[in-house]
């Protein structure tokens, strides 16, 4: 069908709505994952890069995630 | 040391003295009086303490109370004798009332869209006109430059789609949902979920506002600068002349660009309020 080649309506919301929380992600991943290597650093003796080390695989994995969510069709394509 | 330092406070004391009038032109030799965060911290017209609870009126109070009646006083008088043959001030109310419902909330958030219009419809002209004060002669303050304004506004949008989350998909199931997204590795889940409800409960919430409050804030004293580079500016020679038409200038066409923002702020924010609210009500599974 002719339809087919174009994103649905729903598909097009996902996308959008994604492209809003990225920001969120990217943020929630610095701040966990540096968070975290803040603690591992300030046990270990080594704060400072543990912090950058945990801020860049917090990036890394909110990258990844994003990515993850979008490349996966919507449920709500075809309710029946 | 202590005495250098002294002499040089003193001196920028004297200086600020007689810059009470600052131009370039001038013989006192003044620096141009950049404005900073200051501006911000607006003097008080008045305090008064009522059951236990300081409160301050400021600039930001008063006009947040014209805000609230230029925005009811619109709509009543648009509704308050709807005809079928609308009047002048009915059509225009029509108008901005459908157009949050058809761009905003039945686009994002589909047909159950229509029962979050009044919402959305208070959200979006409240915020809109609250930050056009920032340009109406003798306001000039934009209301949502108070971070605490934003942040009011966005608590309210919070817990609304956090309400109506676990209304629609249960209360345990709605964390779930968002923590457990599809597609991803069983293993990885271990990683993500933490950014997941993070990105729910913290960072969404706080870019909300944040946008909302940096736009204004950095928009007010854009414009502060360059008015106040105007006067700096202005004398009797081709500097002054010419320096000043430049700086009014920009000013001019500054505030309606910032006018522009104003607008696509509100709407942004009305925006992000409508896609929270889908996502509440529609899992992914």
């Amino acid at each position: 069908m002719p339809g087919d080649r174009f994103p649905s309506k729903d598909e097009d919301r996902k996308t959008a709505d994604l492209a809003w929380s990225a920001v969120g992600y990217l943020l929630a991943g610095l701040l966990f994952y540096g968070g975290l290597g803040w603690v591992i650093g300030t046990w270990l003796g080594n704060r400072e890069a543990f912090t950058a080390f945990g801020a860049l695989v917090g990036i890394c994995l909110s990258l990844y995630l994003t990515y993850v969510r979008i490349s996966q069709p919507s449920s709500r394509r075809n309710p029946k | 040391m202590s005495h250098h330092i002294s002499t040089s406070v003193h001196l920028a004391m004297s200086e600020s003295a007689d810059c009470a009038n600052q131009h370039l032109m001038n013989d006192l030799g003044c620096g141009f009086p950049a404005p900073s965060a200051e501006i911000f911290f607006l003097e008080p017209y008045a305090t008064f303490n009522l059951l236990g609870m300081d409160f301050t009126i400021t600039k930001t109070v008063v006009l947040l109370g014209l805000v609230m009646v230029i925005v009811l006083g619109f709509f009543f008088a648009a509704f308050r004798a709807p005809r079928l043959v609308p009047s002048k001030i009915q059509s225009l109310g029509e108008y901005a009332y459908l157009f949050v419902r058809d761009q905003i909330a039945r686009e994002v958030i589909g047909k159950d869209g229509d029962r979050f219009v009044p919402f959305l419809a208070t959200i979006f002209f409240f915020v809109w006109i609250a930050n056009l004060m920032s340009v109406i002669p003798g306001a000039q303050f934009p209301v949502m430059s108070n971070l605490a304004f934003p942040v009011s506004l966005t608590l309210i949008v919070f817990l609304t789609y956090l309400f109506l989350g676990m209304k629609h998909q249960g209360p345990v199931k709605f964390f779930t949902n968002a923590m457990f997204p599809p597609g991803v590795p069983k293993a990885m889940y271990l990683l993500l979920s933490p950014l997941e409800l993070l990105q729910l409960l913290v960072t969404r919430p706080a870019t909300q506002a944040i946008r909302l409050f940096a736009n204004m804030f950095a928009g007010h004293l854009l414009l502060t600068t360059f008015t106040v580079a105007a006067w700096y500016l202005v004398g009797p020679n081709f500097v002054g002349a010419f320096g000043a038409a430049a700086s009014f200038l920009v000013t001019v066409v500054l505030t309606g660009f910032e006018m522009f923002i104003q607008g696509l702020q509100a709407f942004i924010f009305t925006l992000l309020t409508a896609v929270y609210i889908s996502g509440s009500l529609h899992a992914e599974h």
